[in-house]
């Protein structure tokens, strides 16, 4: 899939309970911005979101710093678009890997794919967000 | 390609279900909160 011309930005805040070596379970919230472009079946212009997705997510533990992990996740999201402001579901996929820097600070990349309006409740077709990530985790 | 990213997530959450559950109740060191924090860039398709 090739990136729109117009790049929007996400901003990602959230919380997780490891629960062993390989699950967590986490929270996601944060901020999103794009521009609708004029060829999408949906009007244009711009969209702004706060999500809620909670995520399963696998870890795959190994004895190096570097640990690759898979999420999906379901929720909704606050949506203002075309100058009204609603509430849809959303879907989340996400991969990605993470270096230890330390026992409680991780760095990491990873791909995000979220589907807004997946009931089609305020958007009237479903939009798909690809989303690349630089992240920190902190554990408490 | 829609449908198939639907059912990915029912089974991803349920086959995760199933597995968190026996471990989880006898404990593991690596249990514990964390926080995330990031930024994107994102294009729509």
């Amino acid at each position: 899939m090739e990136p729109e011309a117009d790049l929007g930005f996400r901003v990602v805040a959230g919380c997780g309970f490891r629960l062993n070596r390989n699950w967590a379970i986490e929270l996601d919230s944060g901020f999103i911005r794009n521009n609708i472009p004029e060829d999408f079946p949906t009007e244009a212009g711009p969209m702004s979101q706060v999500p809620l997705v909670f995520n399963a997510v696998f870890h795959f533990a190994n004895e190096s710093r570097l640990e690759p992990y898979l999420g999906a996740g379901f929720g909704a999201s606050v949506v203002s678009y075309d100058g009204d402001t609603g509430g849809d579901a959303a879907l989340a996929f996400k991969a990605g890997v993470r270096y230890g820097i330390n026992e409680r600070t991780a760095i990491g990349v990873d791909y995000t794919y979220f589907m807004l309006g997946a009931t089609s409740a305020f958007i009237g077709e479903p939009v798909g967000d690809d989303t690349v990530n630089l992240g920190v985790r902190w554990a408490l | 390609m829609k449908d198939v990213l639907w059912w990915g997530a029912v089974l991803l959450l349920a086959v995760g279900g199933v597995m968190i559950r026996p471990q989880a109740v006898h404990g593991d060191p690596a249990r514990g909160w964390y926080l995330n924090g990031g930024l994107g860039l994102n294009w729509l398709d």
